[in-house]
């Protein structure tokens, strides 16, 4: 028989020795084999997708973009579209088949029965092959106030073909009759919501002979050589288009999509892999423990002859076996939790088509079995380590003391790791904060024994005084207190994660709003979400309701200014510059003038800017305007920030005069003195309304959304952290499974002499709970208290005790005791007593 | 088991300490089938120190367990006092052995994670009273075991574990103890103090004892040895001494 065929039946023989570490490499698998397929299913989705709705294309023809634009360098669109005429003028080339030009604008849905409007996007539409919409029921529109609709947004609200509905754009609000359902490639719409539109509505909807085309695309004759009739098409384009080829065009889509999928890919597979590192810990200490109760039956294979490379080598097998074994699971699950997902999320189901790559399968097993079976080294290098005479011994093998030397580094190492963090947090040094969380950590892990046992002495009494039951958990624990607190370990990386992001993102929150509430000197701000700004029919409105006191328009970006300035603040590009009126600076823009005057002439700078890039009063600064126009202006003023307008300004009259009027992006109002600050707002909302795009945000507002952003984050990263507090409830269910098997005639002993089944289970429980509470409070003592000391430094001290979140996860560390408890205690109980008094 | 000097329990004496009525155990089915206990009624009075003697497989230890309520008869009744074991709950008979009965097992008697004098008064704190702090120094000053008695088992000899075991059957004064070879792994010394102990608390305090042994020795300190053989009561005898009881084996071994 070889050792292969005894490893894998010692496996098959004790399933229950193997069920934390199997239990534990599942989750974690599964996990990453989930974050992969889902990565997969979503790129292949959408890579197709891209592929099979432009497949058509053969050119396709955009602005040129000039990198010296500085409205490049902001992220902004090109403001200037392609001629209208040229649509045509490709379409005469030699070799073109048929061309069409792309226009889009954002606007709302609005539908009789359904109360909020539906956000989405109007394209302009032509009847022609290369429309990358195809049509489900109906026709594309042909004529003003015909629209075609994607077929889910349709089918959400309940519109069908020849039903009347309401879109609002930045023209305001036009009736208009449905006419054809809409698909995009195999997904239902390209955006939110697709309002598909004829030529005749461009301008109403997308601003189309304003703007001219984004994009135009054509199609090449058969026969004719692609090159030839694309630089055709680059003459008639001219130097302000470039040309590109319908692959690159899909390449880029495609491109573009991908690297959406890889991203999500990449976070996912952090935590997951995070996770498999918490298994491994509990790996390490299954195997030490099963090794450590094998003594005797190694010890007798080496008296036989069983070298201690074989023996080492068994004990790999073993973990081989187990870890093959969870991570095929794992992997498999992953897939149908994707599958599942895929089908029950119709969210999903348009975006994601089931992928499974033999590659990504691969990984998942791999990654599965090379972090198990180096788990198992030590573990495997020690049973290699057993003597022969160990056979015969009677003491008990499992229980090693805890080295006096062990005890002295542990506590050591915790002191020097609170000193150093404390020495980092007052003298603001980032090295000694990560030195002393390093050694916080690395003391937990040394020093855990020592602690452990410490505090089951010290609860040891008061325990006891409640029942035997607990006295007696107690005691195990402290016997056990390596295994106790190797245990606790993977809770206490799991908890510090979870509580460190909590408190540390919670800090920044709560110090991100403090900072917004001081920089806000409007009532309430509506921004525009096009480029072309908020139009004067709107502003007109917005001034004329009830309560509105003044309303400030600021061209949110006229231009930049280079700054020489060290640091990477501002990128390579210019800081960017804002145009106002001036008298509305200080009392509707919150702009608070720290020294100098405001000049009609001159510029407003930030004075944290101007320190930094050593500008003063009275200095000239060259400013780029937004055409290309320079323009030397001097600083008159320095201020504070103001969430309401950005850190350079200049007077909208002298910005205005020299390359004329530009796109208002956003306006502050100030309601009239005991205006009813409701009631005002309420009737900017309605205005609002009226116009696509433009959102209201009032200082409340834009203070719950950055909470919302916030909270939603922290949230979805403590819930992928979860993951590994799961994790480690295997882990103290796989010990409490071992010590079991291993006390068998101790409990059989307790049950004859009268110990109740409840007394047994409640033994077990306790012992779980305190493993689960070292674990927890220790994970969530050392998150909080690095968190603070880096909220010291990087936030000037500003920390917010999460109380709250500490109650819920010391709440989490007993729910997770309890829940590790149940199966080994119902296991416990169910020993027969007699079975263990035979055993002795 | 047709011998006239078996003593019959009645049913209606409150003098037995425990009883057990064609008490039957058969492990396993069909052919694998062994009668471990064939239809045995015995009684083990108030007061007496009863030694069960037999030789090895016939069936002691199996209707010790079912006495005790560790085992469930196949087929017989069990009595401890005036209650039936016999069809009780898991709970009522754990109760009843941390109340009314005391163990000594032969080997591994003592939870290693408590001191000796944790393990004494271990019965009494599992059913949350007080132990009676009186009987406890008593017990303690009989064991004679000193400062030892604040040491772990794993830090005491097998003589010493063997009489905190004894303690701590003794300890919650229960209406049977029960000693399942308590000697056996023993030298003479240690097995001479053990069997005092157990013969004083019979004689001094009339505690009932009902012990398994091998040892002929051993048995001379009881009142009354039973002899099993195949499961079944082959005979008993009043007042034994060494020579009296390996006589006895000797003719039940030839017959
Ligand atoms: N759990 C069991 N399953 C099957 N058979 C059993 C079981 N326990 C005991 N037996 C059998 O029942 C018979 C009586 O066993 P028991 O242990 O009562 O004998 P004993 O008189 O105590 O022997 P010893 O002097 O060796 O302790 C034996 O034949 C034994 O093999
Ligand atoms: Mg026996």
């Amino acid at each position: 028989m070889t050792l292969a065929t005894i490893a894998w039946r010692t496996v098959r023989a004790n399933p229950a020795r193997f069920l934390g570490t199997l239990l534990a490499v599942v989750v974690a698998t599964t996990f990453l084999s989930s974050a992969l397929v889902l990565r997969d299913s979503l790129a292949n989705a959408l890579t197709s997708n891209a592929v099979a709705a432009l497949g058509d294309v053969d050119v396709a023809v955009e602005p040129a973009v000039d990198p010296d634009d500085p409205s490049a360098e902001f992220g902004l669109e090109a403001s200037s579209g392609l001629d209208l005429g040229i649509v045509d003028e490709i379409a005469a080339v030699d070799g073109i088949s048929s061309a069409i030009g792309e226009s889009s604008s954002s606007v709302e849905l609005s539908v009789p029965d359904v109360d909020d409007p539906i956000g989405g996007t109007a394209w302009v539409v032509v009847d022609d092959p290369l429309t990358p919409w195809d049509l489900e029921s109906g026709r594309l529109p042909t004529a003003a106030g015909e629209i075609a609709l994607d077929v889910d947004t349709a089918a959400a609200v309940g519109i069908d073909v020849g039903d009347a509905t309401t879109v609002t754009s930045r023209t305001g609000p036009a009736e208009v009759t449905v006419v054809g359902l809409s698909t995009f490639g195999q997904q239902s719409a390209r955006g939110e919501a697709d309002v598909l539109v004829s030529r005749a509505d461009g301008q109403r909807f997308t601003g189309l002979e304003d703007r001219g085309w984004s994009t135009v695309l054509g199609g090449i004759e058969e026969g004719a050589d692609p090159a030839v009739v694309r630089s055709a098409v680059a003459d008639v384009a001219g130097p302000e288009a470039q040309v590109l080829s319908g692959d690159d065009l899909r390449d880029r889509e495609a491109g573009a999509a991908a690297g959406i999928a890889d991203a999500l890919g990449i976070g996912l597979q952090a935590f997951a892999y995070l996770a498999l590192v918490v298994g491994a810990l509990i790996i390490f200490n299954t195997f030490t423990t099963i090794v450590a109760q094998r003594t005797r039956e190694f010890a007798l294979l080496r008296a036989l002859g069983t070298s201690s490379r074989q023996v080492r080598r068994a004990v790999r097998v073993e973990a081989l076996v187990v870890s093959l074994v969870a991570s095929l699971a794992g992997a498999l699950l992953g897939v149908v939790l994707v599958g599942l997902a895929i089908l029950l999320i119709p969210a999903l189901a348009g975006l994601a088509t089931l992928t499974v790559r033999p590659l990504a399968m691969l990984q998942v097993v791999l990654s599965g079995v090379v972090v198990t079976v180096v788990s198992a080294f030590i573990p495997a290098w020690r049973a290699s380590r057993t003597r022969p005479v160990e056979a015969m011994r009677d003491a008990d093998p499992t229980i090693k003391p805890i080295s006096l030397g062990r005890s002295i580094t542990g506590v050591a190492l915790l002191a020097l790791g609170v000193v150093a963090l404390v020495a980092g947090s007052i003298g603001s040094i980032a090295l000694l904060l990560g030195g002393g969380a390093t050694l916080l950590l690395v003391g937990v892990i040394v020093g855990g024994p020592t602690v452990v046992s410490w505090v089951a002495r010290r609860l040891r009494g008061p325990l006891g005084r409640l029942s035997a039951a607990d006295e007696i958990a107690v005691a195990e624990v402290d016997r056990n207190a390596r295994r106790t607190a190797a245990t606790a370990n993977a809770l206490v990386i799991g908890v510090f994660l979870v509580v460190f992001v909590t408190a540390a993102g919670g800090a920044i929150r709560d110090f991100a709003i403090g900072q917004l509430e001081q920089l806000s000197g409007a009532d309430v701000s509506v921004s525009s979400g096009s480029e072309q700004g908020l139009p004067p029919e709107f502003l007109a409105d917005l001034r004329a309701v009830d309560g509105v006191d003044e309303v400030a328009e600021v061209n949110t970006i006229v231009g930049s200014l280079e700054l020489e300035m060290g640091g990477p603040q501002f990128g390579g590009g210019g800081l960017p510059v804002a145009a106002a009126d001036v008298s509305q600076l200080t009392d509707v823009l919150g702009l608070e003038v720290t020294q100098g005057e405001v000049d009609p002439d001159g510029m407003v700078l930030a004075g944290e800017i101007a320190t930094a890039a050593g500008v003063g009063i009275g200095d000239e600064v060259a400013v780029v305007l937004v055409d290309g126009t320079p323009l030397d202006v001097e600083v008159t003023a320095l201020s504070g920030f103001s969430f309401e307008i950005p850190p350079a300004v200049l007077s909208r009259t002298v910005v205005e005069d020299t390359i004329g009027p530009q796109p208002v992006l956003s306006a502050s109002v100030r309601y009239d003195d005991g205006a009813n600050i409701e009631t005002a707002r309420t009737g900017v909302e309605a205005v609002a309304d009226d116009y696509a795009g433009v959102d209201v945000i009032d200082a409340n507002q834009i203070v719950s959304v950055v909470r919302t952003f916030f909270n939603f984050l922290l949230s979805a990263v403590g819930a992928l952290l979860g993951v590994a507090v799961v994790i480690a409830l295997f882990g103290i269910l796989n010990t409490l499974v071992l010590a079991i098997a291993e006390r068998t005639r101790e409990l059989g002993l307790m049950r004859s002499v009268g110990m109740t089944r409840s007394q047994l289970r409640r033994m077990i429980r306790t012992e779980a709970l305190l493993t689960s509470i070292v674990g927890t409070v220790t994970g969530a003592v050392l998150g909080v208290g690095v968190a603070f000391a880096v909220a010291r430094v990087v936030l000037e001290g500003a920390f917010t005790w999460p109380w709250w979140q500490l109650g819920v996860t010391l709440v989490l560390g007993v729910v997770v005791g309890v829940l590790a408890s149940v199966y080994p205690a119902r296991r416990a109980a169910r020993l027969d007593p007699l079975e263990a008094i035979r055993t002795g | 088991m047709s011998q006239t000097e078996i003593a019959q329990p009645d049913p209606e004496t409150a003098g037995y300490a425990a009883r057990a009525y064609d008490l039957t155990k058969v492990y396993g089915t069909g052919d694998s089938a062994v009668t471990a206990v064939d239809d045995v009624t015995i009684g083990l009075e108030r007061g007496v120190f009863t030694a069960i003697m037999g030789p090895s497989g016939s069936g002691k230890s199996t209707l010790m367990h079912c006495i005790a309520g560790l085992d469930t008869p196949t087929t017989g009744r069990v009595f401890i006092g005036d209650v039936e074991i016999t069809g009780l709950a898991d709970k009522a008979l754990t109760r009843l052995r941390r109340d009314r009965l005391g163990f000594v097992f032969q080997a591994f008697n003592l939870v290693p994670v408590l001191t000796a004098r944790e393990n004494l008064v271990l019965p009494a704190r599992l059913a949350g009273t007080e132990p009676d702090q009186a009987w406890v120094d008593e017990l303690v000053d009989v064991l004679g075991m000193g400062d030892r008695l604040d040491h772990r088992p794993t830090e005491l000899s097998g003589g010493q574990q063997q009489r905190v075991a004894v303690g701590r059957a003794l300890m919650t004064r229960p209406d049977l103890v029960l000693a399942d070879e308590p000697t056996g792994n023993l030298d003479s010394a240690s097995s001479e103090s053990i069997m005092g102990f157990l013969s004083d608390a019979v004689s001094r305090l009339g505690q009932s004892v009902a012990m398994v042994t091998h040892d002929p020795w051993a048995a001379s300190y009881a009142s009354r040895v039973v002899f099993l053989r195949d499961g079944a009561v082959v005979g008993e005898l009043a007042d034994p001494t060494t020579e009296t009881v390996l006589d006895r084996m000797k003719q039940l071994g030839a017959g």
